[in-house]
This record gives structure tokens, C-alpha cells and sequence, in this order.
């Protein structure tokens, strides 16, 4: 099986039956996308267009604050909740919430996906 | 001129310069002492102002903290101090985690974010399932004690929410082959209802039974044979297994039901509907079936959901009196009632009325 198939099944066991999730992808430093999920493909598109440059801003953060490798970040609003994690040191899980998503789920639906990457990886 | 002569000269001149120096720095003195007087008395003054302002600062600050010690249902000598930072929830958790039976604990707010150091992923879907729970209790509006999810693959999540916290907190622990030790719980929110200043501020108060004082009539909810039935094999097991209440819902609906001072039709709907969402929430979290979602009231008596069959539609809600009913004779019943249940595809196919 292929990492990129791998990835797919992955991202579409997240969120199948998953109301919290808006979407799901996987973005790398370029900013192509290498797998998506989205119940609604306009907010995943604008999460992919912002992905990159919010990456480069956290990673910087990170390092300026002395917090060391960027793992995960939450972004809470009034409307959604946005979740970003650390999938291989440069390429971002990001996962939009729905509305009324606790952003713990969120955030815990974002590590265990890169957690269950890692593991495939590993293995492959 | 003698030496005698001399020596008194020597003596007066001496004793004139020290009158006359000791006289002029008194009048050099005197504005300064004067000077330092006043200031004194400014001082005085200064102060008794600003004790009596600290004074009413004090009494704002004790009036503040007695309005929110009302308005969050604690005791007036609550020390809130305790709730700030992440070393109460450290505490909390410090209690449970060197027991032998419990994997990972956890404490984590409403939002689902762990208060203490996550080591793993599952810890951080260990605070999401605290958060749901902490959310369907409020939905529910019924004083809970206690949530126990069982998976399929022999994990058991027992989540208690922590008296007197703002935000609130729940303890969640994840232990294998059993439950966390019922006893050993107990003793870690009496804990951490000291640390919060809660203790003692559920004495004496009796919590009504919010799963009472509904009686169903026969036939009421069974519509169709297969209904029937259900609702005759309910009818003889629930003495058995010594529930108060028993139903079996389809979707979110019951289809047939046994209520002998049970939850309201409402209420049912309402179980139904937040109990089968967070035993789903679970599943995908622990990426596990779920056997059975406990829902244990402040007042004592039990809501057990367990699914019937894979399909995930049907499910069955036994209702308790004093603690759970017995999961060995709830998996008896289950396994039972599953003989009466049309096969998954069938489910598809037909329309709700025929079932």
C-alpha cells in the first residue's frame, strides 16, 4: 500500500461520521496539498491558502519563544475552531472544526491522526 | 598672672564657645525640627488614608469573592486561590496515577484541553472524552457522578466531574479488564473537593432521583410484532436483572419499553439522543466499538446504554435504581433482544412502521 494511500484512508476514517470536522487535509512546506477530506471544499480551499504562511509564523513563534518544535496549535473563533499538527517537522495536519466543536476534540482528532501517520509510516 | 589665673580663663573661654555653638545650632535647628514635625504629622495623616482605603479594598475584594463563591454553589470560606494555574488538576491527578489498575488519568475542562501534561495522543483524546461528558451532563441537566464507557477491546473509561471547579473539570481514567477502583475515586474528588473548597457543601442536601416517576402502559411504545415481543421479553427480564426501567430504542425513538418509576418519555429521547453520540464520540476517539456507556446520577440510580448488534441503530437503555445493573446480565439481555432484531440490511429496507 502506497504512503499516499495510506494517508487517504487515514484522513477519510477521521472524518467519516465525524461531526465535528468541516474538513480535514495535509499540507506540505510547498503548499500542495497531499490529501484532503472536506465537507465544505471552499473553507478547505482558504485553510490551504493560509496554511503555509500560519506555519511559518507558528514555526517562528516557536523558536522565538524557546518553546522548541512546533506540535500543535489551536485556533479558537467565534464560528470554528482550527487545529494545525506537526506531521514530519515541516509538513501541517490541519482540521477545521464545525461549529459548537469542543477544540479538545478537535485537538485530540489532530494528534492521534498524526500519531496513526507516524505508526504507517514506520511501518511502510 | 598666675597658672590658676590661666587655666580658669582657659576653663570660661572654653565653656562660653560651647554655650554660644550649642545655642546657635539650636536656632539653626529649630525650622528643621519643625520642618520634620510636620512632615510627621503628614505621614500620619497619609497613612490613616491609606489604611482606610486598603481597609475598603479588602472589604470590596471579601464582598467580590463571597458573590462568586455564591454564584458557582460554594462555601463562603472557599479558598479560590487553589483553582488557579494547572497544580490543582496536577494534584488531582498525582492521587490516581500510582494506583496499579489505571493506565492514564487525566484532568481536562469542558472544551476537551487536559490540565496537566499530555505524555501521548491518548491522553489528549482521554481530556476530549472528559469534555463531552462534561458538555452531555449539562445538556442533560441531571447531576451527574459519574460516566464508565466499556470498549469493546476491554478498555474502561471512567470519568467524574470535579465538584465546585470553575471552568469545570472532570478526572477521566482509562484502566484495562475493569473499571477504575469506585473506592479510590471516591476518595480523589473528596479530595479535590477540599482542595476546591467544596467539601462539605453537598451535605445534607437530598438530589432527587432524576430518573423517576414514570410508569409506561403496556403496548404503549410497541408498535408491530416485532415490538411486542421486545417489549414481552422486557417485561420478564427486567425483575431479573433488577432494573427499574428497560427500553429498547431504534435511532432515537423507543420502540418498546417496560417503565416502573422510570425516566419520562422526554427524558428518554433525551438519554437516547446524548448517550449514543458520546459512546460514538469514544469509539472514533479510542478507535473501538463500544460495549456499554454508564450514566451514574448524583442521586445514585444508573442509565446503562448498550448498542444492540453492529448496525449501530438499535440499542438498549436499562435503568438502575442503586448503581449500574449488572453488565453480565445486561450482556445476557442484549444477546437476547438481538434475536428479535431484523437483520441490519433488512433494517435498511423497511419502512419504520413494519418493525
Amino acid at each position: 500500500m502506497s504512503a499516499h494511500h495510506n494517508l487517504e484512508i487515514l484522513l477519510h476514517s477521521l472524518t467519516q461520521n465525524n461531526p465535528d470536522l468541516v474538513a480535514a487535509m495535509v499540507v506540505d512546506p510547498s503548499g500542495r496539498v497531499r490529501a484532503s477530506e472536506a465537507v465544505a471544499p471552499e473553507v478547505a480551499r482558504a485553510a490551504v491558502a493560509l496554511a503555509v504562511p500560519a506555519r511559518d509564523l507558528l514555526d517562528r513563534v516557536c523558536a522565538e519563544l524557546g518553546c522548541g518544535a512546533l506540535r500543535s496549535v489551536l485556533i479558537e473563533g467565534d464560528l470554528a475552531t482550527l487545529a494545525f499538527a506537526d506531521v514530519d517537522g515541516a509538513t501541517t495536519a490541519v482540521l477545521v472544526g464545525a461549529t459548537g466543536a469542543a477544540a479538545g476534540a478537535l485537538r485530540a482528532d489532530a494528534l492521534a491522526f498524526v500519531t496513526r501517520l507516524q505508526e504507517g509510516t514506520r511501518a511502510s | 598672672m598666675d597658672a590658676s589665673w590661666l587655666v580658669s580663663l582657659a576653663l570660661a573661654s572654653s565653656s562660653l564657645a560651647a554655650t554660644t555653638g550649642w545655642l546657635v545650632r539650636a536656632r539653626v535647628r529649630r525650622p528643621f525640627v519643625q520642618r520634620i514635625a510636620e512632615l510627621d504629622d503628614e505621614l500620619a495623616r497619609e497613612r490613616a488614608v491609606m489604611r482606610r482605603r486598603l481597609d475598603e479594598t479588602e472589604r470590596e475584594r471579601k464582598s467580590t469573592v463571597a458573590r462568586m463563591h455564591a454564584a458557582l454553589g460554594l462555601p463562603a470560606e472557599a479558598d479560590m486561590k487553589v483553582q488557579a494555574g494547572h497544580r490543582f488538576a496536577q494534584r488531582v491527578v498525582d492521587r490516581v496515577t500510582g494506583l496499579t489498575d489505571v493506565d492514564v488519568a487525566t484532568v481536562a475542562d469542558e472544551s476537551g484541553l487536559a490540565w496537566v501534561h499530555e505524555a501521548t495522543s491518548a491522553d489528549a483524546s482521554l481530556a476530549a472524552a472528559a469534555g463531552e461528558v462534561l458538555r452531555v451532563a449539562l445538556a442533560l441537566q441531571v447531576g451527574c457522578r459519574q460516566v464508565h464507557v466499556e470498549l469493546a477491546d476491554a478498555r474502561h473509561l471512567v470519568v467524574r466531574p470535579l465538584p465546585g471547579t470553575f471552568p469545570r473539570l472532570a478526572l477521566v481514567t482509562s484502566t484495562t479488564s475493569r473499571p477504575a477502583s469506585t473506592f479510590a475515586l471516591d476518595a480523589t474528588v473528596a479530595f479535590a473537593a477540599i482542595c476546591s473548597g467544596a467539601a462539605g457543601s453537598a451535605a445534607g442536601i437530598e438530589f432527587d432521583d432524576p430518573f423517576a416517576g414514570y410508569y409506561s402502559r403496556a403496548g404503549e411504545d410497541a408498535k408491530g410484532q416485532v415490538a411486542q415481543n421486545l417489549e414481552s421479553e422486557l417485561g420478564s427480564a427486567r425483575a431479573a436483572c433488577g432494573a427499574r426501567s428497560l427500553v429498547v430504542a431504534i435511532g432515537d425513538d423507543p420502540l418498546a419499553a417496560v417503565m416502573v418509576n422510570g425516566p419520562d418519555r422526554a427524558q428518554v429521547d433525551r438519554l437516547v439522543r446524548s448517550l449514543r453520540p458520546l459512546l460514538s464520540f469514544v469509539e472514533r476517539r479510542f478507535g473501538s466499538p463500544g460495549r456499554r456507556i454508564e450514566l451514574t446520577s448524583a442521586a445514585g440510580s444508573c442509565v446503562t446504554f448498550a448498542p444492540l448488534g453492529s448496525a449501530g441503530r438499535f440499542g438498549l437503555l436499562a435503568v438502575g435504581a442503586d448503581g449500574p445493573t449488572d453488565p453480565a446480565i445486561i450482556d445476557r439481555l442484549v444477546g437476547r433482544l438481538r434475536r428479535f432484531l431484523p437483520a441490519p440490511a433488512a433494517i435498511e429496507l423497511s419502512p419504520r412502521g413494519v418493525v
